[in-house]
């Protein structure tokens, strides 16, 4: 059995899969099928490229007719309504208006004003959404599928894998990663989470057999202006990014629930968000301002519980694995 | 960090809300999960008393005996899973019937039907015990089921397989079954009532076909047709036919064979805002002896956070009657071959009003079962006042109602 690595860029982020398989002729075209599914979400829900499905959403605005979106997003949509309700309306993909304002490449704080100006263009309970037809009704009004499309693609890369036979392996699109199955020999995936303000070394190490890991970090796409990091999670209530936690990572049996989990904790900030991920039952970890460490995956390592089937052994639990993923 | 069940309930509400969503989005995207095998073990109990009001004096001969059915029941079973495709479950039943019955109507001074109560009270008990089991594949799932039951002048052997095929990624669901009971019956003090026959027996069949549709993530609507066929000894042997100035009363004979062809549609739909789920349906019925019916109900889950939840429910009900019901026969009318006075054969309308309380916790002290409790309180009231159609003279037997219900269930 040989393990294929497959470095590819997608989503703005370095993704890399790794799959188990007899031979390269039997790894190589699933590996190809998963890139160009990354890469036709991308194309999809991309608010950069004027010929995607969202943009053509985002086309709509204003319009009190609306548009009749496809089963896939339409689920989408359905799941982010969900998440906008069972977070009190902290996880809002209607935050398309805010990202323009807040560019993190320019450097540049947006002022009180512009803020405030497109936070009228923000809010998933002014949209009105009935399967299949959606209205946004603010002219400008913007949707950003960015919250979630990444740990989405992650899911069904998985599923694609499976069902095409890979038994062991594991999907990273930019940090957001699930476990298609453990090694050959039973060991799990073990995954570093990296401490936010050093990077290139781990704060915990995290054992996957088949479970999803996401993280939701303040260094990622962030600038730091007079001293101030402002980080590119914006709370839709404010427009302001959001402060409280470094960073938060969520193990769950889907990369999606993970990843909506983290960005929900992130948005609550270091109190409510850590007692959040308590309160999920779901293993997690978070650093907060102060460099303080917390969360179920602190003291010990068995953090795949929570995945059906994919229970490792004490044995390999224990032992460092070499051929981890990081 | 101090922290309330409330909060944490509403978390893991929250990762359920979350999970599902994802299941079905990532289920749209070609993955259906199948299902499954119940994983735990469930172990529960219930009891429940039926009981009927008194007959009112107007409606019985003076000084008579009024009062009606009283009925325990007490519950209990188990089940669990066999391997990860298989499931049994077992359930014993113990029932205990006493007061007295409806026997034959009569008329009073003013030529108005009156009902006769049996004198005697009668003092029965009913054993049933049942076992289902199911099979699941991705595509859906097969069952199988047998029973039996034993009172005094009753025994019945029952079995059946019911089974769900999927399709459309889950969103249409395709069910089926058949069954077969086969009953016999000894009526008791048959030497002192020349109407009661010695030993009788009946069988029925049945067959249902339905099929259910996701229409959207809050709404599904099901529909159903369902055949029974009675056959052998259909009549009720403790009843009895009055005739004006006849020396006795004639038996109640029935024919032997029923049709009956029942339409269901059901139609839920859950409200978030409000966490709440709306369940509308609606059955019409029509059998060979001439009785027709509609039912309509409404009932409203209403969930108030994570663990309790309250159900009112409203049903209505009108039949029109047997086309060989009776109350009595009148002086010198020559008896026809088929004829009954039960009340359950007579023209009326129904309606029920109930509410259904359920609350859910865990003890994570003993090994973190998970108790879900239920109670529940139904009243039924009928009357010819209550039909469709104008009733003339309503069946002086017709009962009103009243069943409160209590139960547990462990999940281990």
């Amino acid at each position: 059995m040989l393990l294929g690595r497959y470095p590819f860029r997608a989503m703005g982020s370095p993704c890399e899969l790794h799959l188990f398989g007899d031979s390269r002729e039997r790894i190589d075209p699933v590996a190809d099928a998963a890139k160009a599914l990354v890469l036709g979400l991308e194309r999809k829900y991309s608010r950069y490229r004027d010929d995607s499905v969202l943009s053509e959403i985002n086309r709509s605005a204003g319009d009190s007719a609306g548009v009749e979106v496809d089963a896939e997003t339409a689920s989408l949509l359905d799941y982010a309504d969900t998440a906008f309700r069972h977070s009190g309306g902290l996880f809002d993909v209607t935050s398309g208006s805010l990202r323009r304002v807040w560019n993190f490449e320019s450097g540049r704080v947006p002022s009180r004003a512009e803020v405030t100006e497109a936070l009228r263009r923000v809010g998933w309970s002014r949209v009105r959404w009935a399967r299949p037809r959606l209205v946004l009704p603010v002219p400008g009004m913007e949707l950003d599928f960015g919250g979630f499309v990444k740990e989405y693609a992650v899911d069904c890369v998985t599923d694609l894998c499976r069902a095409r036979g890979i038994a062991h392996g594991m999907v990273d699109l930019g940090g957001d990663l699930r476990a298609i199955g453990p090694h050959p020999d039973g060991r799990p995936w073990i995954v570093g989470i990296r401490d936010p303000r050093a990077p290139e070394r781990p704060m915990a190490s995290i054992p996957l057999a088949t479970a999803g890991l996401a993280t939701s970090g303040d260094y990622e796409r962030c600038m730091v202006v007079d001293g101030v990091r402002y980080t590119h999670i914006l709370d839709p209530r404010t427009g302001w990014p959001v402060s409280g936690l470094r960073s938060a990572s969520v193990v769950a049996p889907q990369c999606l629930v993970a990843g909506t989990a983290t960005t929900i904790a992130m948005l609550k900030g270091a109190r409510a968000g850590a007692r959040f991920l308590d309160g999920l039952g779901l293993p997690s970890l978070r650093m907060d301002s102060r460099g303080r460490i917390g969360g179920s995956l602190v003291s010990d390592g068995s953090s795949d519980r929570c995945a059906a089937g994919g229970r490792p052994d004490r044995a390999a639990r224990t032992r460092a694995c070499p051929t981890g993923s990081r | 960090m101090r922290r309330s069940r409330r909060e944490r309930r509403r978390e893991r509400a929250t990762l359920r809300a979350l999970t599902s969503s994802a299941l079905a989005l990532l289920g749209a995207a070609g993955k259906a999960s199948a299902d499954t095998a119940i994983d735990h073990v469930e172990s529960s109990y219930s009891f429940s008393t039926y009981s009927e009001d008194n007959l009112k004096s107007s409606k019985t001969i003076p000084n008579g005996e009024r009062t009606r059915y009283e009925v325990s029941t007490q519950q209990a079973s188990i089940a669990g899973p066999i391997t990860d495709w298989l499931d049994v479950a077992l359930q014993v039943t113990h029932e205990k019937m006493s007061g007295a019955s409806p026997w034959y109507v009569t008329q009073d001074a003013a030529g108005a039907p009156i009902q006769f109560m049996s004198g005697a009270t009668i003092q029965d008990t009913r054993n049933d015990l049942s076992l289902h089991a199911n099979y699941y594949t991705d595509q859906g799932r097969l069952g199988f089921s047998g029973g039996y039951s034993t009172e005094n002048d009753y025994s019945a052997i029952n079995f059946g397989s019911d089974g769900e095929l999927h399709f459309n990624e889950k969103n249409t669901t395709l069910s089926g079954g058949l069954g077969g009971s086969f009953d016999s019956i000894n009526p008791t003090q048959a030497d002192l009532y020349p109407t009661r026959p010695d030993h009788k027996s009946k069988q029925s069949y049945s067959g249902f076909v339905g099929l259910s549709q996701v229409i959207d993530r809050r709404s599904i609507i099901q529909g159903s047709f369902t055949y029974n066929l009675g056959a052998g000894y259909l009549s009720d042997p403790y009843k009895e036919v009055y005739q004006v100035g006849a020396p006795s009363q004639y038996g109640d004979f029935r024919p032997n064979r029923r049709h009956q062809f029942s339409f269901l549609v059901r139609y839920n739909r859950h409200i978030e805002e409000t966490e709440s789920t709306i369940h509308l349906s609606y059955q019409y019925y029509i059998d060979t002896w001439g009785i027709s019916s509609h039912m309509g109900e409404l009932a409203v889950y209403q969930n108030f956070g994570d663990s309790f939840q309250i159900a009112p429910l409203i049903r209505y009900y009108s039949q029109t009657k047997a086309d060989f019901y009776v109350d009595y026969l009148r002086a010198g009318q020559t008896p026809p071959d088929n004829m009954s006075s039960d009340f359950r054969l007579s023209p009326y309308g129904a309606l029920s009003l109930g509410a259904k309380a359920e609350y859910v916790f865990h003890t994570p002290w003993l090994r973190d079962i998970e108790w879900r409790t239920h109670a529940s309180v139904e009243r039924y009231l009928s009357s010819g006042d209550l039909s469709l159609k104008s009733v003339s003279v309503p069946s002086p037997g017709l009962v009103n109602f009243t069943v409160l219900s209590v139960g547990i269930t462990a999940v281990f």
